[in-house]
């Protein structure tokens, strides 16, 4: 295809099935406080990925 | 549903439904467009429209592509509420600890009411209250092992011997009962030295420095007890600790308001002074203060997300990377759906305790009258409280079910709904239409920064079905 780019995959609806753990962070935790922005937080199954960033920069690393 | 539209000069479709996302040309976004102002078209319809702009030829390519993206399912899946109960009901895994409720600025923008939470009364946490929260937090976790606790204030720092006192038993509990605290610390920073720097880079998983940006900007807002500005008081300890902790794990974390519409140059100056991980966020307030955004300011400061965006990606790329908070999207490892509906939590797994014991749904609630969910002290918590806000997730609120962005806010902040509506319900509408436009932002910063990696079109294996 020329005209449309395929950016994130078509899916959510399966991690209907496979989510709900609730091991993941509160979103409201992470740096807001005020302004509910969810969809920004990390799954606690993955690896803990990088959220737009870049190697080592990221604000959610495993462990301590 | 299918949510079109331009950002940073960018066309993206995101499938509301199926979270797929998609980088359009302009050919592909006047398609889509046309097709979604008039659903029933048929092709000879879209054709004639397209040529108006582009070949035959063109034409016909383009609406191929649109109706192949359709039939595979990339495009208009069905708007199918998801079956859905909260899992988690009655589990507590996350809490607000007001470790001061006192403090050494006086905000006027504090919903804190400087601290005192309208209470008049100013109070530390007692070492002793703070451990009975973490015992009530253990036993209302049921099986799950990863725990929060953020010291909040007033400002938290104030007490700072009685957090490492808790911090310390934390460790304690999570040998005996296999679990695992994630402290966090929202903070002003005028107050650091370097033995609290050096604890809190040991022990919290995340710091949150408040940081308004330019020092005018920040010392108009954020003004001691005695009227002085606190910028150059805060600077130098928050760089020192941001630089300790490799700039990883902690949040500038600031407040924009009507004063200072053009908020991207207090990001961009905070990137300047060397922090990476930023936060610039709206006020939320009254409407009688002057402070307060207004609804004729949104366009403007949408214009400004925009020219925040373009900047981000120009800096990303050219060496002065740095995150911000509300750009930051992970559209294809993110939250599970179950997450997204049941957004922050707040009054059914995430709560907030006061200096006396006391539990509240979460920090902005406390004070609240008929907010009160219990004590640590004497263990009483309301079921019911805890069970309206369980079920006060997106897909109960009638306000959500024709917008977009629902799976992305999860219904917005239930305190700001309560506050300006007095339901928790019912979003706040200021707040809905700000996250949209960082949400069109962040998407188009995503696509930007991920289309040379993209896939053409949809995947081969797909293309065979």
């Amino acid at each position: 295809m020329k005209h449309f780019q395929t950016i994130a995959q078509p899916g959510l609806q399966d991690t209907m099935k496979t989510g709900g753990c609730g091991e993941c962070q509160s979103s409201c935790q992470s740096a807001c406080k005020t302004s509910c922005t969810v969809a920004n937080q990390s799954c606690a199954k993955k690896e803990q990925v990088l959220i737009a960033g870049r190697d080592g920069k990221t604000n959610r690393i495993a462990g301590r | 549903m299918v949510h079109l539209f331009k950002a940073l000069g960018q066309a993206v479709a995101l499938d509301v439904g199926s979270g797929g996302v998609y980088a359009l040309d302009d050919a592909a976004y006047d398609a889509l467009s046309y097709l979604l102002e008039r659903p029933d078209s048929p092709d000879v319809e879209i054709l004639n429209a397209l040529a108006e702009r582009y070949t035959g030829e063109q034409a016909a390519e383009i609406l191929a592509e649109l109706r192949e993206m359709i039939r595979l399912g990339y495009l208009f899946t069905p708007d199918e509420e998801p079956e859905f109960a909260v899992k988690t009901a009655g589990i507590v895994k996350a809490m607000c600890i007001h470790a001061a409720h006192d403090c050494n600025l006086r905000c006027k923008y504090c919903f804190a009411d400087a601290g005192e939470y309208h209470s008049r009364n100013r109070a530390l946490l007692p070492p002793e209250t703070g451990k009975k929260a973490l015992d009530w937090l253990v036993k209302k976790s049921g099986s799950r092992y990863n725990l929060e606790v953020d010291f909040f204030g007033g400002e938290p720092m104030l007490n700072f011997p009685a957090i490492r006192e808790i911090v310390a038993y934390g460790r304690e509990l999570e040998k005996k009962f296999h679990k695992r605290f994630k402290f966090t610390v929202t903070t002003n920073a005028v107050n650091l030295n370097d033995e609290m720097i050096e604890f809190l880079n040991l022990e919290m998983d995340n710091v949150v420095l408040s940081i308004d940006g330019r020092p005018e900007v920040h010392d108009r807002m954020r003004p001691t007890a005695n009227g002085k500005g606190s910028y150059d008081l805060i600077i130098g300890r928050a760089k020192r600790l941001a630089e300790l902790r490799g700039q990883q794990r902690y949040f500038i974390r600031g407040t924009y308001t009507r004063y200072n519409l053009d908020f991207a140059n207090d990001v961009l100056h905070l990137a300047d002074e060397g922090f990476e991980q930023l936060s610039i966020e709206p006020v939320v307030t009254d409407a009688k203060h002057d402070y307060a955004l207004r609804p004729e300011d949104l366009p403007r400061i949408g214009e400004e997300y925009e020219r925040l965006g373009r900047e981000y990606i120009k800096r990303r790329q050219d060496g002065r990377w740095f995150n911000f908070f509300h750009f930051m999207l992970d559209l294809t490892g993110g939250p599970c759906l179950q997450k997204r509906l049941t957004g922050c939590g707040a009054g059914n797994e995430y709560v907030a305790v006061t200096p006396g014991g006391e539990l509240y749904p979460c920090h902005q609630f406390v004070g609240r009258e008929n907010m009160r969910m219990g004590s640590v002290l004497d263990e009483t918590f309301d079921e019911g409280i805890q069970e309206r806000f369980k079920n006060n997730h997106v897909l109960s609120k009638e306000k959500c079910r024709s917008c977009w962005a629902r799976f992305y806010c999860s219904g917005g902040c239930a305190a700001n709904a309560h506050a300006f509506s007095g339901d928790i319900g019912k979003p706040y509408d200021m707040e809905c239409r700000l996250e949209r436009k960082r949400l069109e932002c962040a998407m188009a910063i995503y696509v930007l920064e991920h289309k040379e990696k993209a896939i053409s079109g949809v995947p081969e294996d797909n293309l065979k079905t």
